[in-house]
């Protein structure tokens, strides 16, 4: 089901273009990646969300109106330059900000005891921000976007600085939020992450979108291919004859090859039966990050 | 989400985040009132030093205009210091998520006003147990018309500045301090407070006119009145001036505020006007 709507946004700043009729949505309970080079625009959309920039053109939609104050409170937000109140303490901010977002006081602590144990940080609570550590002080900021479990969670760079247990640790939390129905919309520079964590991803390359859907079409609809083969005393020569191949890396038997244009598989399988003996043969689409690279012109 | 319930929250924090620094101003001034009691004391040797009504009123409200400007001017400091700090913190983005500008602002103008005012009753306070302590002037017929004056110009003055320090604070690039983008505002204060001190009885046409109007109103006319040299129409004039100037000074102080608050750097008063449109 559709949620979250932008729809043909644009805006400069000066000379420069930060989005130039960017569209693309997100639905409940999908955690969609939100993909670009840096300056392609992303935090500009994110903010535009919020409401925090004037666009030139385009409208932002939840559930089919225009976004107002009430509907904002049911979103939460981690911007990109991480921002708390340094010398308030760590549970009374995310209290705080969990009443900002209409939740009665009691509820909102409660809710926030239980998200700040989640988070590792029960032992933390009565600290000052600012006496965290960086890793410590995004958790906070991630608690101040998630108190008040909002419908929709848009989360620019969030693993950016994340150790690799923090990261994983945060792809498991947002997993679970979207599992309970929970849009979520998150910026990324690591491809992998997003590969392995979303099933969608809107790609945009200089404030508009190139490439968006899920990440197995994206993949699939690529004209390369990868083929991984084996083929016992077949040497690389049986390789160089075939169209439009390249061969990347060989290890021994093991060639691996790029397939830049349309090929005949049964042609290629017989061609590497004649050179030896096939003990693998596995033909893969280009990973997220080549699509990625295809998609914005790199 | 209910308005007000947002902006007694910002209230509420704001007055959080400063109750030490209250406190510290509240205990100096303490300290500096018993002070000055006791040397006044000391000086007179307990001698009488009677004024009539009407030179307590001017001695009172010479000290009015004092404790006014001096409060205007700090308070819209700490709004300007506040406003940068959110911006210095970069939380304000995640705060304005949540809180629309104008709510934002009217939540720290009205938490650092009450802490203001209570600094004005409390400064006025020890102006009146000082004098009482050498039975200077007599209570409370001289002074009771004064300390209103003096409390109700503060609250037209600060609704008058607040929005505008407020704005000033957006304007300033997160490293830099308030002081440069505020000073424009301090200057109009600066002007009202020597005209409000060199305000004599039956002043000329110019004092006049700067009682009248807003911006200089709230420290020239409170000496005027002890001077009995306003009249009702007059002092009925420029409340209404300064209560109407007030308003559209909050209206655009908040514009200026929004558009300037999410810019980095350096923001001109021009581009945070044109940048504002489409926040409210």
């Amino acid at each position: 089901m559709e949620m979250l709507r932008l729809e043909g946004l644009a805006k400069r700043f000066g000379d420069v273009v930060a989005l130039d009729d960017c569209s693309f949505q997100v639905g409940r309970g999908e955690m969609v990646g939100f993909l670009g080079p840096n300056g392609a625009g992303k935090t500009t959309a994110m903010r535009s969300i919020f409401g925090l920039v004037a666009l030139d053109r385009g409208s932002v939609d939840w559930q089919d109106s225009p976004i107002d104050r009430a509907v904002r409170l049911r979103f939460g937000y981690m911007p990109e330059e991480r921002g708390l109140y340094p010398r308030m303490r760590v549970l009374e901010q995310v209290v705080y900000f969990g009443r900002l977002h209409g939740m009665a006081r009691a509820q909102a602590s409660t809710a926030a005891h239980r998200l700040l144990s989640d988070l590792d940080l029960a032992e933390r609570w009565q600290d000052r921000v600012q006496d965290l550590s960086h890793g410590n002080q995004q958790r906070v900021q991630l608690a101040v976007a998630m108190v008040h479990s909002p419908e929709l969670l848009v989360l620019d760079e969030p693993f950016s600085g994340l150790d690799p247990v923090a990261a994983a640790r945060l792809a498991e939390t947002l997993a679970e939020r979207a599992r309970a129905g929970t849009a979520v919309l998150f910026s990324s520079h690591q491809l992998d992450v997003v590969e392995h964590l979303c099933e969608d991803v809107v790609i945009v390359n200089r404030g508009r979108v190139v490439l968006a859907g899920r990440v197995e079409d994206l993949r699939a609809a690529s004209r390369r291919r990868y083929l991984e083969v084996v083929v016992r005393g077949g040497g690389t020569g049986w390789a160089q004859s075939v169209r439009d191949a390249t061969l990347v890396s060989h290890n021994g038997d093991r060639l691996r090859l790029r397939l830049d244009g349309p090929f005949d598989l049964t042609d290629l399988v017989s061609r590497a039966a004649r050179a030896g003996e096939v003990q693998e043969f596995s033909l893969t689409p280009p990973d997220l990050s080549e699509v990625f690279m295809e998609a914005v012109g790199r | 989400m209910n308005t007000w319930r947002t902006i007694r929250l910002v209230i509420g924090r704001d007055l959080r985040a400063r109750r030490k620094a209250a406190a510290t101003v509240t205990a100096i001034t303490l300290i500096l009132a018993v002070g000055g009691i006791v040397i006044a004391a000391l000086v007179t040797e307990g001698r009488a030093a009677a004024l009539s009504g009407e030179e307590a009123d001017r001695v009172l409200a010479s000290l009015g205009v004092i404790i006014l400007f001096m409060a205007l001017v700090t308070t819209g400091g700490v709004i300007a210091e506040g406003v940068v700090e959110e911006k210095r913190s970069r939380v304000v983005e995640v705060v304005l998520g949540a809180v629309a500008p104008r709510h934002l602002l009217m939540g720290k103008a009205a938490a650092i006003g009450l802490i203001g005012l209570a600094e004005v009753l409390l400064m006025v306070g020890a102006v009146i147990a000082a004098g009482l302590a050498v039975d200077a002037f007599p209570l409370p017929q001289a002074t009771a018309g004064t300390l209103t004056a003096v409390v109700g110009w503060f609250l037209l003055g600060y609704a008058f500045y607040a929005a505008m320090y407020g704005a000033a604070g957006a304007l300033v690039a997160p490293h830099e301090n308030s002081g440069s983008a505020t000073f424009p505002v301090t200057l109009v204060l600066i002007v009202g407070y020597f005209v409000g001190l060199s305000v004599r009885p039956s002043g000329n046409l110019l004092v006049l006119v700067l009682s009248l109007l807003p911006p200089t109103a709230p420290l020239t006319m409170p000496l005027r009145i002890a001077y009995g040299d306003a009249s009702a129409w007059q002092v009925a004039l420029s409340v209404v001036l300064t209560m109407v100037a007030a308003y559209g000074m909050i209206r655009l102080g908040a514009r200026l505020y929004a558009g300037a608050l999410m810019r980095g750097g350096r923001v001109s008063w021009r581009d945070a006007w044109r940048n504002a449109a489409h926040l409210g």
